[in-house]
């Protein structure tokens, strides 16, 4: 009980000094923000993931993802599809002042919503480790992006659309495809929350930027 | 794409449903104190607590600083769009439609009376509420056309894919229902408990509701016009159509009933001129600073003051004040600092983006009228589901109409993917199936689907029947000093008097805690 209350206060307080860590928002950026959300912490009602913690390079293979129509045009894409007039419209300059904003913003970590067996999860973290890390840090020149950091609900659903096609089958980029291989090793919905549940413990350690 | 069976029934339950709670209301007595339409009068602000901020200039947001202010509270409104009234948005010439990817610029001719209504359209008479606001503010209102029996209902499916006046539908549907009913009254089926001079009334009844021949058949009406001229020659009713034909048509059977609604029941009104006229009259009565283009960041509570800070050319702006009322949608909430209460929290995740979606076209001549078309609204069952001609400016040269209006999921996705000009191309492709020649009146377009719209992202906000249970009635409460109001804190989201009922709510709440 105790322990809870000072959680909770630590929290309160983590919070207050983020809110005094504010960075203004770029005007371009402004647009990403309001789905994003506030400093680009992510945001679960609008299902837009975090993007505070992903590095350039990731960023603009998504973006050039997202032009090329390899992301956020299969039909059961409903949220790539929100994000993809954004990416079209984004110009290079525009694109400079989202990672010079990213560099500096330093959100909360982001609160966990899955809570899966982290044991079994930390196990089943060996497939992937080669490409992403083992502190879920990314490789680049693998293009494995980070994981520590990023939203649940959004690996989560990430994992699902590659394992059913939904994210990479249009793809002509092969490393997107060593990732819709890897997806299909995972069986169910199980072995994805422990996976994610384990990948949220690393958050601490690499977190933010 | 076709309107599914399910989609009309969420139609039907959606615009039902939610009369049917605002019904419930009424009788209980909102109806006889808002008749009064008197204002909110709330008790004068104590020098405690007098710093009052308002998050978001959306309709509830801007009533609130407007009763706030004139009992003595100092209010500061601050806003993430560059101008004030959220959902409240008429375009005219040269005005921004700000689509989170798309933006561009309204075309229409620079005519006052080129305009169109992008969310808020109409006002029924029981919306009293938003009707006393306009008296208040002095909003000029006029009668808006909603049902119009010479509008059409399309069926691609049925009638050879050819429109049908809703008159001509209204009238087949009356006369075999009265033809059946007179049936079983005579055999007999139908009698239980009356006499013989109650049938005979019945009897009449059924005859006037159908217009029945004296044989108690069904055999056409001049209610759905006549195939001769009806000033030179006795009017001669066409034949009703198959009854098997007709039940086999969803718009036949369901979307001829739309207008049935309580909320859409005429008269509606309108504001001359458009609906921001409203937000007009807020923002002139208004003394209070409302801050534009500045996006609120985060939140957060202390022991006597709520501290927000928002962005404004460039820089962080940190506002202190002793309450807040939060007027921005909810699933922007989860993307803005605040340390609100966990269960507040969970509450506000729970509200859920709805879609909604407008096309606009600009037509070089009102075709429409020389149909004997003047306002109201044809039904489809093509993705553009729904084309209003305009009530105002009748024989004018041009006109704006409505060239879609599209609810459900599924249906506002398949516009939403477009880009702006394809889904102008499919909505005068679908509009050419009711009227013909229709395309080439086209002068320009705008589209708004309202869950891309900048800041807004959504309409008609809703929750999970369980979670409605559980959260609902705790964002109908403070959460410390931060309230939430707007239409989402209604049971009435996707109309404005849901809005200011929501700020009604909340101020109530505010003056009894205050005036402890
Ligand atoms: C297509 C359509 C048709 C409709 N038809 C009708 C009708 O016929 N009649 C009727 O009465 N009603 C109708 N409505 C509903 C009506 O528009 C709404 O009920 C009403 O406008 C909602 O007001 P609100 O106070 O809830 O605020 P909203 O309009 O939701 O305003 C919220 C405000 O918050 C601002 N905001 C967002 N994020 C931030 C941030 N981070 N910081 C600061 N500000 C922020 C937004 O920019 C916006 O101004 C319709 C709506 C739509 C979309
Ligand atoms: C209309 C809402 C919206 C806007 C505006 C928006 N995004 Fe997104 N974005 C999303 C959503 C939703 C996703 C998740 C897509 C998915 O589920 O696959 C996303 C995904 C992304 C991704 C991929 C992240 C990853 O981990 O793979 C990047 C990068 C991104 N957005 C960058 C941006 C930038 C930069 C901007 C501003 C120019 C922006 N977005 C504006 C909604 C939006
Ligand atoms: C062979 C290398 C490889 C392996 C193994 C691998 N990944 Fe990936 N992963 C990638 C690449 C490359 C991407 C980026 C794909 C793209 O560009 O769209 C990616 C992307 C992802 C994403 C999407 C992240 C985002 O921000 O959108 C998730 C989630 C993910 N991987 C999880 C996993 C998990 C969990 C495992 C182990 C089961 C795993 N990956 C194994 C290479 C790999």
């Amino acid at each position: 009980m105790y322990r809870i209350i000072a959680i909770s206060f630590m929290l309160l307080f983590v919070s207050f000094s983020n809110a005094q860590n504010m960075i203004a928002t770029p005007s371009s950026v402004v647009p990403c923000t309001v789905c994003h959300g506030t400093q680009l912490m992510g945001n679960k009602s609008n299902e837009a993931p975090r993007l505070a913690e992903l590095p350039a390079w990731y960023i603009e293979r998504q973006i050039n993802e997202f032009k090329a129509q390899g992301r956020g045009v299969h039909p059961d894409d409903h949220s790539g599809a929100e994000m993809l007039p954004s990416a079209m419209l984004l110009t290079p300059e525009a694109l400079q002042e989202v990672f010079e904003f990213i560099a500096v913003v330093k959100p909360p970590q982001p609160e966990k919503t899955l809570h899966g067996d982290i044991e079994r999860g930390k196990q089943l973290y060996m497939q992937c480790v080669a490409c992403h890390g083992a502190a879920g840090e990314g490789v680049e020149i693998l293009k494995a992006p980070p994981l520590a950091g990023q939203n649940d609900w959004y690996l989560l659903k990430q994992l699902q659309h590659f394992k059913s096609g939904v994210r990479g089958a249009n793809s002509k980029d092969s490393s997107v495809q060593t990732m819709v291989f890897a997806s299909k090793a995972l069986s169910n919905e199980t072995d994805m929350i422990d996976i994610i549940s384990y990948i949220s413990t690393l958050n601490n350690e690499t977190g933010t930027n | 794409m076709h309107l599914s069976r399910r989609h009309f029934l969420n139609m039907l339950a959606a615009a039902g449903g939610s009369s049917l709670v605002y019904n419930a209301s009424l009788a209980m007595d909102f109806m006889s104190k808002d008749a009064k339409l008197t204002s909110l009068n709330l008790p004068p602000a104590n020098d405690k607590n007098k710093s009052i901020v308002i998050l978001g200039a959306g309709i509830a947001g801007l009533a609130t600083a407007y009763e706030l202010e004139k009992a003595g509270y100092n209010c500061t409104i601050i806003e993430a769009s560059h101008r004030a009234g959220g959902r409240n948005l008429t375009l005219r010439h040269g005005d921004l439609v700000d689509e989170l990817g798309n933006p561009s610029i309204c075309n229409f001719d620079d005519n006052h009376e080129l305009y169109m209504n992008c969310g808020p359209a109409r006002l029924p008479g029981h919306h009293q509420r938003i009707l006393h606001y306009c008296k208040a503010l002095k909003v000029p209102l006029r009668i808006f056309a909603n049902s119009n029996r010479l509008a059409y209902l399309h069926d691609s499916k049925n009638f050879g894919g050819k429109p049908v006046r809703i008159g001509e539908h209204m009238a087949d549907g009356r006369g075999f229902v009265a033809e059946l009913a007179h049936k079983s009254l005579t055999t007999g089926q139908l009698d239980a408990g009356l006499t013989e001079e109650d049938i005979a009334k019945f009897k009449q009844f059924i005859a006037a509701f159908g217009d029945l021949k004296e044989s108690g058949l069904y055999e056409g009406t001049e209610r759905a016009g006549s195939t001769v001229d009806r000033m030179l020659f006795h009017a001669k009713p066409k034949a009703p159509k198959s009854l098997t034909e007709l039940i086999n048509s969803p718009l036949f059977s369901r979307l001829q009933f739309m207008s049935e609604a309580y909320d859409w029941g005429e008269p509606l009104m309108t504001p001359e001129g458009g609906m921001d006229k409203i937000v007009d009259g807020f923002m002139g009565a208004l003394k209070s600073p409302v801050i534009l283009n500045a996006q609120v960041k985060s939140i957060y509570q202390g022991d006597n003051e709520v501290e927000v800070s928002y962005v404004k050319d460039g820089k962080v702006v940190k506002h202190k004040a002793n309450y807040c009322f939060n007027n921005i949608p909810a699933h922007f909430m989860s993307g803005i600092y605040n340390n609100l209460s966990e269960n507040y929290r969970t509450a506000l995740g729970a509200l859920k983006r709805g879609k909604l979606f407008k096309i606009g076209f600009q037509m070089k001549e009102r075709f429409w009228e020389d149909e004997g078309i003047y306002g109201g609204i044809s039904y489809t069952d093509l993705p553009v589901t729904q084309i209003w001609y305009p009530s105002n400016d009748i024989f004018g040269e041009k006109g704006i109409m409505l060239g879609a209006y599209v609810w459900g999921n599924e249906q506002n996705e398949y516009f939403e993917r477009m880009t702006p000009k394809q889904r102008l191309i499919v909505a005068a492709e679908n509009g050419e199936k009711i009227h013909p020649g229709y395309a080439k009146y086209i002068e320009t377009g705008v589209s708004i689907p309202w869950s891309r719209m900048n800041h807004m992202m959504g309409c008609g906000s809703r929750m999970s029947e369980d979670d409605h249970k559980k959260y609902f009635s705790l964002l109908q409460q403070p959460d410390g000093r931060h309230f939430m109001i707007g239409d989402q804190i209604s049971y009435h989201p996707g109309w404005q008097e849901g809005a200011l009922a929501s700020a009604e709510n909340a101020l109530s709440i505010f003056s009894q805690q205050v005036g402890k």
